[in-house]
């Protein structure tokens, strides 16, 4: 704003001096100047009263001023003694200026308080600004960091919560698919024994569907839930009952499990065992019994020889002797049966093929059979003679010889045994025909079974530990041949072996 | 339950009105007057009559021991090998006591027994049982059969004489029923 009054000042001089329009020039940008400045000092003032008044008396100023300056003007603008008086009026406008610029001054100095004071408050606001944008700022870094190192941690403890309940229901999963696949019912109950897991075998076993067994009673679902419980209760853990399903019986192992929510039961298919075990002690009593007689015979005979009051009879002696040689015999054949049939069974007979005439060892066997028959037996051999085969001679006499034992047994009437060996190319076939028993049709698929025996019952006393045939067969396959059976129920069986040569 | 007569030769074959069941008591053969002969030349036992015993069974060596044994002590004695020999052979009506295996290839010695007692040649005809069965339930379908002893095998047969002639003495005495109920109510147990 001065310097905008100096510009009039300047420019006013210059027209007292030159009269020229052209030297006023800076008076009139002058005014301009002046009067934009005021505008914005009375701004300012609005904004700050406190230099109001140094405002207002700068105001008051300048327009004394520039009227003193529009007289100057209007002075040497008349011409004649204007000028001069405009000349003598310089000092009094420089007095005036004079006094403009005290309160220029003050206003400048006001305004430069103000400035400073702004700057000074700027410069506070500054640095409080950067204070607090610096504790701001740590205390977001401080948050932040707080966060980076919480918040990873909590995501990971998050994480291995959820990781913890994913393994658990993982492993729930995986329990769950187990016993989907088990042969072994398993029934979850609760504590007021209401099924809460059925499994696909207790289907099985039992008969109800899942979506039937779940949420209702055992009770409801399983008719035989109290005849289950109760033996539970006798027995403990491990009852064996029958559960009869679809016109099958089923025998189960009954396992409870009890714990605090409820309890588990687990039943175990043990048909096929149970089975395996009657069939097992079947044989053993049969066994047994086979034994047991040819003992008993030798035991009496041996008794009978020494006994001290009976007259001297070498006839009787001879008898007897005989009969303890031929039950020996028994028994050791009996023992051996027994013997190889664990053999087969596990599959470890050795065979040893060499050449062998055939027409040789079918005498030999019926020789061995002829001895021990009864009188009814007729023997017959039909072989042709020099057919010389590779075999294990020993084995296949023995399959021969358990053939017409087996002939014989079952020929209680008697009759007529034959052996006949037919010939075929590349192979051979060793027939075994009687005119006995027969075998109804419905066993003649079971016979090569183990302890299969007709009449197991024992009650018309053919007698044999049921291993024969089996063994027979399990041979004659190991030797790479069939043992096949025809046979008409009262009309008599015929056993083929075919092998090759 | 019958009147003991032991010392009434009747023979057993004459019993009449008799019950069919089980609990009748058996007799053994008319035995004649001492002195009518019937004894054995040389028989230590003097007056008494050589009984005869059928032996049933179809294992030849069990036949054989037997035989041998009961001649030994005195007894006359056949072999049958099964059940149609047997019945055959106690029709002819000469047989004091069978000996009879259970266990026969044709029908068994239970339905032996059976039919012997249907007979009415045959229905005083005591049986005694053999048999490697020898199961309480075993014994016990012995004995309701009527049986007056039950033999299991395996036995001695060096001792099957004594028993033989126990049996043979009970039956004279009249006691063989008591001794067959005797038995069945300690199976019963």
């Amino acid at each position: 704003m001065r310097v905008q009054m100096l510009n009039q000042e300047t420019g006013i001089r210059g027209y007292l001096i030159t009269g020229s329009d052209a030297s006023l020039e800076p008076y009139r940008s002058g005014r301009l100047g002046v009067s934009r400045d005021l505008a914005a000092l009375r701004q300012l003032s609005r904004r700050r009263p406190e230099i109001g008044p140094a405002v207002a008396s700068s105001r008051r100023l300048v327009g004394r001023i520039e009227r003193f300056y529009r007289r100057q003007i209007a002075l040497v603008d008349q011409g004649g003694k204007g000028p001069e008086r405009a000349q003598r009026n310089v000092f009094a406008g420089k007095l005036l200026f004079d006094r403009f610029r005290t309160s220029s001054d003050q206003l400048t100095a006001q305004a430069n308080e103000i400035i400073s004071a702004a700057r000074t408050s700027q410069r506070r606001t500054f640095w409080s600004t950067l204070a607090l944008a610096l504790i701001a700022g740590l205390t977001a870094a401080g948050i932040a960091l707080w966060l980076l190192l919480s918040v990873p941690r909590r995501i990971w403890s998050l994480y291995d919560v959820e990781r913890e309940l994913r393994e658990s229901a993982e492993r729930g999963a995986r329990a769950s698919r187990s016993l989907e696949h088990v042969d072994d019912a398993v029934i979850l109950l609760d504590g007021e024994g209401v099924v809460r897991y059925w499994n696909p075998a207790a289907t099985a076993y039992l008969g109800p569907a899942e979506a039937d067994a779940l949420d209702r009673p055992l009770r409801e679902v399983v008719p035989e839930a109290p005849l289950v419980e109760e033996a539970l209760d006798r027995e403990g853990s491990g009852a064996v009952l029958p559960v009869g399903r679809g016109g099958a019986e089923r025998w189960l192992v009954a396992r409870e499990t009890r714990f605090p929510e409820g309890r588990v039961l687990v039943l175990q298919d043990v048909t096929g065992e149970r089975e395996l075990e009657r069939t097992r002690s079947e044989f053993l009593a049969t066994a047994s019994h086979e034994l047991r007689t040819p003992l008993a015979a030798v035991y009496g005979a041996v008794r009978t020889l020494r006994r001290e009051d009976r007259p001297s009879d070498p006839k009787l002696d001879r008898q007897l002797l005989e009969m303890i040689e031929t039950e020996a015999h028994r028994l050791a054949e009996i023992v051996e049966q027994i013997l190889v049939s664990t053999e087969v069974d596990r599959g470890s007979i050795p065979l040893r093929p060499e050449a062998c005439d055939i027409r040789e060892l079918c005498e030999s066997a019926i020789e061995s059979t002829r001895v021990r028959a009864p009188a009814g037996i007729e023997l017959s051999l039909d072989a042709p003679a020099g057919l010389v085969v590779q075999t294990d001679p020993s084995r296949l006499r023995q399959v021969v010889v358990n053939l017409l034992d087996n002939a014989v047994k079952y020929s209680p009437e008697g009759g007529h045994v034959g052996l006949r060996i037919a010939e075929q190319d590349g192979s051979f076939a060793i027939e075994v025909a009687d005119e006995g028993l027969g075998i109804p049709h419905e066993e003649q698929g079971r016979i090569f079974e183990k302890f299969v025996r007709l009449d197991p019952e024992m009650r018309r006393g053919v007698g044999g530990s049921g291993l024969g045939l089996y063994i027979s067969h399990e041979l004659v396959e190991r030797m790479g041949g069939r043992l096949r059976v025809q046979s008409e129920p009262g009309r008599g069986s015929t056993f083929t072996v075919h092998l090759p040569r | 339950m019958t009147a003991v007569a032991a010392t009434a030769p009747a023979p057993w074959a004459a019993a009449t009105g008799r019950s069919a069941g089980p609990e009748r008591e058996r007799r053994l053969r008319a035995v004649p007057e001492p002195g009518e002969g019937g004894r054995r030349e040389g028989d230590p036992r003097g007056a008494q009559v050589a009984r005869h015993v059928l032996v049933v069974d179809d294992e030849a060596s069990m036949r054989t021991l037997c035989r041998i044994n009961l001649e030994l002590a005195g007894f006359e004695v056949s072999e049958a090998a099964d059940g149609a020999e047997a019945l055959e052979r106690a029709r002819e009506q000469d047989v004091d006591l069978i000996l009879l295996d259970v266990m026969l290839p044709d029908i068994g010695g239970h339905e032996v027994a059976e039919q012997l007692a249907a007979d009415e040649r045959t229905r005083n005809l005591p049986v005694a049982f053999l048999s490697a069965r020898a199961a309480h339930e075993d014994l016990r379908r012995g004995y309701r059969l009527g049986a007056v002893d039950y033999i299991t095998k395996p036995f001695d047969p060096v001792g099957l004489g004594e028993r033989v002639q126990d049996i043979v003495g009970r039956i004279e005495r009249g006691e063989s029923e008591r001794f067959r109920a005797a038995r069945l109510a300690e199976l019963e147990d």
